[in-house]
């Protein structure tokens, strides 16, 4: 019976005949990001994937005939496991960001009707410009 | 895996498309013996026997799940 992970200890692997089960603890690595590392992983191993509890899947990995050990190939999806859901973070945290790239893009076209929101000038020059003016005042 | 050499197994739809399913029951029809038992909101359960001779028995079911999850990944992302 699987048991939900600890804090501190993500993805808990039981090795049984076979394969390897990872529980991933969905609290921690979103649906979405599971799924994406599923489909990076099929070409080179045997999943399945299940509810082991509310809140945590369970992976069932088995190693291809012609394929890599299944320790590295756990290890592996592990890896690539926190690498899609670090993507995913820095999406949601820079979306702001690029959405303001991607106006200011289309409003030096003209091609927006409405003027993007925020000032888009860089801090650092203002500053500079204005000190530049304070001292050439003196 | 029962004595009848019929594997039952329960498909969440958290992960699996049921749609998915049955698209791969129809491309695996030639090797496997696909019958939808169960079909609920949540979960598809399904009774698979291996039809004829073919590739080793662990690897045509394993085959089988990846492809049912890789339908149902491009369904539920969009990466059509």
């Amino acid at each position: 019976m699987p048991q939900r992970p600890r804090d501190g200890n993500v993805i808990r692997a039981a090795v049984d005949s076979g394969g390897v089960t990872l529980l991933v603890d969905e609290s921690v690595y979103s649906r979405e990001a599971l799924l994406r590392t599923c489909y990076w992983f099929t070409d080179r191993c045997y999943l399945f994937v299940s509810r082991a509890s509310s809140g945590v899947f369970s992976v069932r990995i088995r190693a291809k005939a012609d394929g890599k050990a299944l320790d590295t190939i756990s290890g592996d999806f592990e890896n690539a496991l926190i690498d899609q859901q670090g993507r995913q973070d820095i999406e949601r945290e820079t979306a702001r960001l690029r959405e303001l790239i991607v106006a200011k893009a289309f409003a030096e076209g003209q091609d927006l009707d409405d003027p993007p929101v925020g000032d888009d000038r860089d801090p650092v020059e203002m500053a500079r410009a204005k000190a530049g003016r304070t001292d050439g005042e003196r | 895996m029962s004595d009848s050499g019929c594997e039952r197994i329960a498909l969440c739809h958290d992960v699996y498309d049921p749609a998915a399913v049955l698209v791969a029951a129809r491309a695996y029809g030639a090797l496997l013996y696909v019958k939808v038992l169960e079909s609920s909101s949540d979960k598809t359960e399904v009774a698979v026997r291996r039809s004829q001779d073919g590739p080793e028995r662990a690897d045509l079911m394993d085959e089988f799940l990846n492809h049912i999850l890789d339908l149902s990944i491009h369904r539920k992302l969009g990466l059509d």
